[in-house]
């Protein structure tokens, strides 16, 4: 490898794993060659595809045939959330306002991000089936009634330490619920979509619903849990997973994000009419001298 | 719940805050915005109204005001200043630029979420010392040192040194405010850890005083978002006017790689 520079303090250096990139003979800013997770980026591009980069960018190996195929299933399933989705309507009001390009996308997915329905939902799920809560002990899925033991460990989780972190944890165990006060028929149409790739995490899934959909009030498997449980089987990460789900739905968010940008304000709703607006504050009679 | 819970929110958005009547009066909290907060409240005062619902009196929202001030360093190797310079540098425009430093600053290392933690350690702290004193306060402190290893609100990267509490100090006493509560016991807390080299930081102090004026966590967390802000557009404004991609170049020889060799690709 080329070197165009003495060396300097150790801690001035980024460190990684994933990438290596070998300077050009003639200039140090500029790469001549690139492994990736010690593979020839040129070549892995020639013969491989998206889904299978992401794999390996994540996981530091390139997937079976079967795991892609699961990976790009799902991901195709969560490609477009469509335009009542928070996430892809937060891209389309950047697109009417004509907020800068990248930004339509990069507002989608944070909101896309969010505990609710996203991409820290999924997290959560996927620490839940993972049995590896924050603030909790590992325990072994070698074990009777483990979906029980693992409802058990969340619930005690969720009172002592709900509030610890900026965003609350569900109280529902994450991964399951209801889709508009229903059962989520999203989950069951992405299980059957893959019935014939079911994982030892996604049996767990089922297990622990058959468990939650016998209490007081039934709960079930929602999307998210779903694609939780199949990333878990993958192989994934919790925080991988996380970013896994989100960008799965960014083809959706950029595409109605910029199907709005030459469209006028006034095509798409503001809900102006004040019979939309219900406000039940205080009356504005408060003076600012009067504060004390 | 059943799908007709959402129904009922078809169409109707409703506030408790206030808005906007068409061609007409704008209210916050029970303010009217253009006739009483427009001239009468500073942008902190109505910051702090709008997180908090309270109108708080010029003196003390001065005083929290300096603590914007005091930490808005505009240098570019802090962590979201840096993500700032990066967007610049890359052309990004102030919007996105801004709002991506703004973001990255909710860090649990040094951060938003470091005062979360903080805001609710403290209160937890300051409990304990109020009903059971002094010896169960260190225990407490002790027992929460050992299981996480770190005080939040105390301790800072870099330095031990923490230059940003003495002018708030000396503002404080210059304007008759006095130490409330939370920020009596965290100073408290502050010698009890000197055996441990951890100093009071200014995240720490911040939210002591945002507690004394009975903010929550989730208010502290959500008030003190833009607290680095001021740092960040001189980072972005010098980053975007020189030269694309000048801000800290790295050549491919800065990279410690230590990852696998190069391997065949399986075809």
């Amino acid at each position: 490898m080329p070197k165009f520079f003495p060396p300097r303090p150790k801690q001035e250096s980024i460190r990684t794993t994933i990438c290596h990139e070998t300077a050009s003979a003639s200039n140090p800013f500029v790469a001549g060659k690139t492994l990736w997770h010690g593979y020839d980026a040129q070549k892995l591009c020639g013969n491989y595809g998206w889904t299978e980069m992401l794999f390996l960018m994540s996981q530091g190996e390139l997937p079976t045939t079967k795991q892609n195929d699961l990976l790009n299933k799902t991901m195709a399933f969560l490609a477009n959330p469509g335009p009542r989705d928070a996430g892809v309507r937060a891209a389309m009001n950047c697109g009417l306002g004509k907020t800068p390009l990248p930004t339509i996308l990069t507002t989608g997915l944070t909101v896309r991000g969010g505990m609710a329905e996203g991409a820290m939902h999924v997290e959560a799920a996927m620490r839940f089936l993972n049995g590896r809560l924050p603030a909790g002990e590992a325990c072994s899925a070698d074990q009777p009634d483990y979906a029980g033991v693992l409802i058990h460990n969340y619930r005690q989780f969720w009172r002592e330490h709900k509030d610890d972190e900026v965003v609350p944890w569900p109280e529902i165990p994450p991964g399951f619920g209801h889709h508009y006060g229903e059962r989520d028929s999203r989950a069951i149409k992405l299980m059957d979509l893959i019935n014939d790739q079911c994982s030892d995490m996604l049996r767990l899934s089922r297990a622990l619903e058959t468990v939650l959909s016998r209490d007081e009030v039934s709960v079930y498997l929602t999307l998210p849990g779903v694609v939780a449980a199949i990333l878990c089987g993958l192989g994934f990460s919790p925080e991988h997973g996380a970013g896994v789900y989100m960008i799965a739905g960014s083809a959706g968010i950029l595409a109605h994000g910029i199907e709005q940008l030459p469209r006028s304000w006034n095509e798409y709703p503001f809900w102006a009419d004040a019979s939309y607006y219900n406000y039940e504050g205080p009356e504005p009679t408060k003076k600012v001298g009067d504060v004390t | 719940m059943s799908w007709a819970r959402f129904a009922e929110h078809r169409d109707r958005v409703t506030s408790k805050s206030g808005g906007w009547t068409i061609g007409g009066e704008t209210t916050l909290h029970g303010y009217s915005i253009h006739q009483e907060l427009t001239h009468q409240a500073s942008w902190m005062q109505a910051l702090l109204l709008s997180i908090t619902g309270r109108l708080y009196d010029e003196k003390q929202a001065r005083l929290i005001e300096a603590i914007f001030v005091a930490t808005g360093y505009p240098d570019p190797r802090l962590w979201c200043n840096r993500i700032v310079a990066l967007a610049g540098s890359a052309q990004c425009p102030a919007g996105s630029a801004l709002s991506a430093g703004v973001a990255s600053a909710e860090a649990k290392v040094y951060g938003g979420q470091a005062e979360y933690y903080a805001a609710r350690a403290f209160a937890e702290c300051h409990r304990i010392f109020q009903q059971q004193g002094d010896d169960a306060l260190f225990t407490h402190m002790k027992a929460v040192l050992k299981k996480e290893r770190v005080m939040f609100g105390f301790g800072r990267p870099l330095t031990r040194v923490e230059e940003r509490i003495g002018p708030i100090e000396k503002m404080a006493k210059e304007m008759g405010i006095k130490d409330g509560p939370h920020l009596t016991t965290v100073k408290h807390m502050e010698g009890m850890l000197k055996r441990y080299r951890l100093i009071l930081n200014f995240a720490g102090y911040a939210t002591a005083r945002l507690l004394d004026l009975g903010l929550t966590a989730h208010q502290v967390h959500q008030f003190l978002t833009v607290c680095f802000y001021i740092g960040m557009p001189p980072c972005y404004s010098e980053a975007f006017e020189n030269e694309p991609g000048t801000f800290l170049p790295i050549a491919c020889e800065d990279i410690l790689y230590a990852g696998l060799a190069e391997r065949d690709v399986p075809v």
